[in-house]
């Protein structure tokens, strides 16, 4: 059921960004968010599960563009270790991820694959720019060749500096990640069917 | 004071060595100092030519030990089998004897030559450099079996910069010539693929030239159909 | 034009016309360390043809050379290759050096080599992990980047950074080792070769590793005299040629270590001459943090921000090292002022990259996968 087609006064709260209308994807159920106590505690707790699984369970796209890339699989590694934040499983593919972290230097011959692969990412998806390039362009302002910030192609949520980061501070940015990830809009606009 | 320069040489100067001066192993270049008395002694001769020709000689502070020119057994040997093809410069390097072809037609020959029977088993790398009134082509050159280096230098039109190209004798070649086409706007005659290796196909403009305007800014999209990019000057929607 | 193929597709089963695949890898891809894009053509599972794309990560640093003063293009270099940065921004110093006339103290020549030969450790540790992850083999990747955090901890501690240390100075280097760092790296030295014998007691030994990389991706050695390919590819091909031997510079004719030749020249031969590369540089680190002499740690004439203002005088060179994937050499034309003119950068990468075709056209796409782990590219060094 589209959420537009539902009359106005049934909607008492605008939709959050992961309402599935970006990529057309149709949210199944909708059921209105009901302001009673009751409700709110039950619907509540849903949120909060919700949300909880998906902070702890950021599953990162394996996209390593330059230098940073080293630093990433750094905190890939053992020492440092990403799967305890939940990020065990790092997929190739952008269809099974839901975090796309950015390390490296963004070039214009690049820049398009990594609109196409973050379109491909189905919602919600978030990205973490991480180093100097993907934030602003970094070390390489004078470079005929650099798109000078990954924010110029994709919508980033998380900014983690550094040139490049260590590999604590990606976790740093992930954790930044998950914060938000906790305080975002209910991620079940609930309003009554039909 | 330019003494590479064709139109500046004169066939009573003797910056050209018909022969190799064989009496000269280790002594100063005369026949090159009498031809650029302005320049500073240690100059090397490509750096006079990005100078432009200055007119009046330049007061040279402290000039730096004029460096003899190395007679290796290459070299030699190089001048015998092509004479009056080579002009040899100071070196610029202590450690790799350079020589500048005035001939460019010669340079397959001259690369053949060496390979063979030099034993130059190892092209390291070509280099391009815009000198603002003329490029060059640099050939790092080095032989395992004797363990030496050798340079090559070629002069190109700034305009139309031809040269053949050595893809026939060194496989590594290839790459180095089309980064060189790329970049410097270097054309490579004889090469079997020479596109764009670095920049997408359709970019204006040889990016290391020193005229080409950095500032402006070219955008670059993918076409979703074919693959392939295309390039743009102004920034639209899908090019970044 | 690209060359012919070398066969036609042949009729299926059923009579049938085929037709070969054309299929991107890259440049998102696991395997292809970095933004690499090959255009394969594919006969089922054969490749018939790999053209390499590049330029993913072109950020034109030769033109980057000519806008600002020569220190600051070293940390630039140091951006290219990546897995062992430190031997990028030496290589760099060092050519610009034959353009100056400063002396490098000695102990800050030792300190060069122990700050290149632990990038090398590093660069090595890193390609054991990922030729594992080619192969599908997850615990060597554990392993190295275990003993890698070792090693950056180790340069932390020197240049107060464990990447893109920034260490190199015209004339010497940037900081003293500290107190007890010297010991550290020594002691360090002596366990790494145990934890090398653990990689080589799973690895070498290994079947599977064996059936994957034996006879896969061969390069003879001829043509990799013609391809102009250097490094551990090149000595495991059967060019017996390190720069650090037989072109000494800096202190390595004063140490004593090995250098380990292949004659297969396939990827299991890689493999074997980077395991012995690493032992073999934790000889030089060890006699390195043993002979090291007390000194100053740059030239005094080109101390502190005077390295902003060093001025070379007019010339041109072209200087080489031994990088960790190859010949490094820098091309460096100064005219006089404080800004280069040109530098041209022979990234060994780039150059070794170039007879992957060759080496794979024929073979399966799990052994160009292999192979192309093995030649060991950086993409920052492919495009600069």
């Amino acid at each position: 059921m589209n959420p537009q087609a539902l009359p106005p006064e049934r909607l008492r709260e605008p939709l959050p960004r992961d309402a599935g209308s970006k990529t057309g994807n149709q949210v199944d159920l909708i059921i209105r968010k009901e302001q009673d106590e009751h409700g709110s505690f039950l619907l509540g707790k849903v949120d909060q599960l919700v949300k909880w699984g998906r902070s702890n369970s950021l599953w990162p796209f394996t996209f390593g563009l330059a230098c940073c890339a080293i630093e990433m699989m750094g905190a890939y590694g053992s020492h440092f270790d990403i799967a305890r934040f939940g990020s065990e499983a790092a997929r190739a593919s952008p269809r099974q991820c839901d975090l796309m972290i950015v390390p490296g230097t963004v070039i214009k011959k690049m820049a398009p694959r990594i609109r196409n692969l973050w379109d491909q990412m189905a919602e919600p998806k978030y990205a973490i720019a991480m180093g100097g390039c993907a934030i602003d362009g970094g070390p390489y302002q004078d470079s005929y060749n650099v798109v000078k910030g990954v924010d110029k192609i994709i919508p980033v949520d998380v900014y983690v500096p550094g040139c490049p980061p260590r590999p604590d501070a990606l976790l740093e940015g992930l954790m930044v990640l998950q914060e938000k990830i906790r305080r975002e809009d209910p991620p079940i606009q609930l309003g009554l069917k039909g | 004071m330019n003494w590479l320069a064709d139109e500046t040489r004169k066939p009573t100067d003797g910056t050209t060595p018909t022969k190799p001066p064989a009496a000269k192993t280790e002594g100063k270049p005369e026949p090159a100092k009498q031809a650029a008395p302005a320049a500073e002694p240690g100059k090397p001769a490509a750096a006079a030519a990005s100078a432009g020709s200055p007119a009046a000689p330049k007061p040279a502070a402290v000039p730096a030990p004029p460096r003899p020119k190395t007679m290796t057994d290459d070299v030699k040997a190089l001048l015998e089998k092509f004479p009056g093809a080579f002009t040899q410069l100071e070196d610029t390097d202590p450690k790799i004897p350079t020589l500048q072809l005035t001939d460019k037609l010669l340079l397959v020959p001259v690369m053949e030559f060496l390979q063979a029977e030099r034993k130059f088993e190892h092209l390291a790398l070509i280099t391009g450099i815009d000198w603002k009134t003329h490029l060059e082509a640099v050939y790092n050159l080095w032989s395992y079996a004797k363990n030496v280096p050798l340079e090559i230098k070629v002069r190109l039109e700034s305009k139309d910069a031809k040269i053949a190209s050595l893809t026939g004798l060194w496989a590594t070649a290839d790459w180095h010539e089309r980064e060189n086409y790329d970049l410097m706007g270097i054309t490579f005659e004889g090469h079997p693929n020479l596109k764009r290796i670095l920049l997408p196909d359709e970019w204006r403009g040889h990016p290391l030239r020193k005229d080409y305007e950095w500032k402006k800014e070219q955008y670059v999209a993918l076409d979703a159909k074919t693959g392939e990019d295309h390039v743009y000057a102004e920034p639209r929607e899908g090019a970044w | 034009m690209a060359p012919a193929l070398s066969a036609t597709p042949a009729k299926n089963g059923a009579g049938k016309e085929q037709q070969f695949l054309e299929i991107n890898m890259g440049p998102q891809h696991p395997s292809t360390h970095g933004v690499l894009r090959l255009k394969l053509t594919l006969n089922g599972e054969i490749v018939e043809d790999v053209e390499p794309i590049l330029g993913y990560l072109h950020r034109s640093k030769e033109k980057l050379a000519e806008f600002a003063v020569y220190l600051k293009f070293a940390p630039i270099t140091d951006r290219m290759d990546y897995n062992a940065p430190g031997l990028n921004e030496w290589g760099y110093i060092l050519a610009v050096e034959q353009l100056l006339d400063y002396q490098v103290p000695e102990r800050a020549e030792y300190l060069r080599v122990l700050h290149g030969e632990l990038n090398r450790i590093g660069n090595h540790l890193l390609w054991v992990g990922t030729m594992g992850l080619d192969l599908g083999a997850i615990s060597p990747f554990w392993w190295c980047w275990r003993e890698r955090e070792r090693v950056l901890e180790f340069l932390e501690q020197l240049a107060g950074v464990r990447m893109h240390t920034n260490y190199v100075r015209f004339g010497g280097v940037k900081f003293d080792a500290p107190p007890g760092w010297l010991k550290r790296v020594q002691d360090y030295m002596a366990e790494l070769p145990l934890k090398i014998q653990e990689l080589e007691d799973l690895l070498v030994q290994n079947d599977i590793v064996r059936a994957r990389m034996i006879g896969v991706g061969v390069l003879p050695k001829d043509r990799a005299v013609s391809y102009g390919v250097t490094g551990p590819m090149a000595r495991a091909s059967g060019i017996g040629f390190d720069l650090r031997r037989y072109q000494p510079y800096s202190v390595y004719d004063q140490f004593d270590f090995d250098i380990p030749i292949a004659d297969t020249g396939d990827v299991y031969a890689r493999l074997l001459v980077r395991l012995q590369e690493l032992r073999e540089t934790a000889r030089i680190v060890d006699q390195a943090c043993k002979r090291i002499p007390e000194g100053p740690i740059v030239d005094a004439r080109v101390e502190g921000s005077k390295q902003l203002r060093v001025k070379p005088r007019k010339g041109e060179t072209y200087t080489r090292i031994e990088s960790a994937k190859g010949e490094l050499g820098y091309y460096v034309v100064s005219d006089g002022t404080m800004k280069p003119y040109r530098v041209r950068i022979r990234g060994p990468s780039f150059v070794n990259l170039a007879p992957l075709r060759e080496m794979c056209v024929g073979s399966k796409i799990p052994d160009l996968i292999a192979t192309l782990g093995s030649i060991d590219i950086v993409l920052g060094d492919v495009d600069r």
